[in-house]
C-alpha cells in the first residue's frame, strides 16, 4: 500500500499515511476553506488501510489549532478507525495536547467518549 | 505653498497620532477595515501566532481561546458576509476588532446581513446564550455527529465553539442600512485570568 505524506501548510496539517512504517499521523493546524477537498484523500486512504491494516494501530494527533469544519472531519477519520476496532483490531489514539490547554483536551474527550476508542493524552509544547 | 503643504501633512499625521492615542486608551490592539476573506483570516492567525509566542504561559491559554474565535468569527463573515458576496456593498465594509475590556479580550466582528436573515440569526444567538457550559457542550456533541459539511464549507458549529470557549454571552446587535441590510456586529469577551 501506498504511503501518503503532506507537508503543513498554513492552513493544513502535516499528514503522514504510512503503513509500512506504522506512521499514521496527523500534525499542525487545521482551518482550510475547503475541508473536504483537504480530507477526502485521507479519508480514501484510510479506506483502503481498513481492509489491510497492521496488527496495532496507533494513531497520532498533534493538532494546535483546527476550526469546527475539521472538527467534523477529524471525528470521520476517528469512526474509520473505529470500525477498525469494531472489527477487532487493536487502534490506540494518542492525542497530543498543550499542559492546561483544557479546550483541547474537551475536544478529545468528546470525540473519545462519540468512537468508543481508547485514547492517549500526552502533554507536549507546540512552536 | 511648502509650508501650506507641512501644515496639511501634519494635520493628516495628527490624526493618525490621535487614531494612536484612541487605540491606547480603548485598549485596542488591532482594527481592520475590508474584506474579510479566507486568506485575512490566516494572516491575522500569523499575528495571533506571533503574539501568543510573546506572552507568558499563564495568558497564553485566553489568547489561545481568542484565537480559535478570531478563526471561527471570520470565517463565519467571510462565509456568510452580504458584503463579501455582493462587491457593490463596498461602501459598508466588513469590520474586526481585538482587543481588551477589564481582564477579558474582546473580539468585535460587524458585517452586513439581509433583513430577511436577521430573525434566524437572532434566534440562534438568543437560544445559545440562554444554555449553560454543559448543555453547549451537549448540543455542540450531537450536532458534532450529525451535522455535515455544507457547500459553503461551514460544519455549522462555529458559534456553539465560540459560546462555549468563550463562556460569556454573545453580545449582538443589527442596526438598519438601507432597504435590504443590516449591519450585524458581535462581540465576543474572554476571559483573560
Amino acid at each position: 500500500m501506498n504511503s501518503m505524506q503532506l507537508e503543513s501548510t498554513k492552513e493544513t496539517p502535516k499528514i503522514i499515511l504510512d503503513k509500512e512504517k506504522e506512521i499514521l499521523e496527523i500534525s499542525g493546524i487545521s482551518v482550510p476553506e475547503d475541508v473536504l477537498k483537504f480530507y477526502k484523500p485521507i479519508l480514501y486512504w484510510l479506506d483502503e488501510y481498513i481492509l489491510n491494516p497492521n496488527e496495532e494501530t496507533n494513531v497520532v494527533f498533534k493538532l494546535e489549532y483546527f476550526n469546527t469544519a475539521s472538527s467534523k472531519l477529524i471525528l470521520d477519520i476517528l469512526f474509520k478507525f473505529k470500525s477498525l476496532k469494531d472489527k477487532g483490531n487493536k487502534v490506540l489514539i494518542r492525542w497530543y495536547h498543550e499542559e492546561d490547554d483544557a479546550d483541547m483536551l474537551l475536544a478529545a474527550e468528546m470525540y473519545a467518549e462519540l468512537t468508543d476508542l481508547e485514547f492517549e493524552y500526552i502533554i507536549t509544547e507546540f512552536e | 505653498m511648502k509650508k501650506l503643504k507641512n501644515l496639511k501633512t501634519s494635520r493628516t499625521l495628527g490624526r493618525l497620532f490621535d487614531f494612536h492615542q484612541i487605540m491606547l486608551n480603548e485598549h485596542l490592539y488591532m482594527l481592520y477595515q475590508g474584506m474579510i476573506t479566507h486568506e485575512i483570516m490566516r494572516a491575522f492567525l500569523s499575528v495571533f501566532k506571533f503574539m501568543i509566542k510573546s506572552l507568558i504561559s499563564k495568558k497564553r491559554k485566553a489568547l489561545r481561546k481568542a484565537t480559535i474565535i478570531m478563526i471561527e468569527c471570520l470565517q463565519n463573515v467571510a462565509m456568510h458576509g452580504a458584503n463579501e458576496k455582493n462587491k457593490k456593498l463596498n461602501r459598508h465594509p466588513s469590520i474586526f476588532l481585538f482587543g481588551t475590556s477589564g481582564n477579558k479580550y474582546v473580539i468585535e466582528t460587524g458585517n452586513l446581513i439581509r433583513h430577511g436573515e436577521i430573525t434566524r440569526l437572532e434566534t440562534r444567538l438568543d437560544d445559545l446564550n440562554k444554555l449553560d457550559r454543559k448543555s453547549l457542550k451537549s448540543l455542540y456533541k450531537g450536532k458534532l455527529s450529525k451535522t455535515s459539511i455544507s457547500k459553503k464549507g461551514g460544519a455549522g458549529l462555529g458559534l456553539i465553539n465560540v459560546a462555549i470557549l468563550s463562556g460569556e454571552d454573545l453580545e449582538f446587535n443589527f442596526k438598519k442600512i438601507n432597504k435590504s441590510y443590516s449591519f450585524f456586529s458581535l462581540r465576543i469577551k474572554i476571559a483573560n485570568n
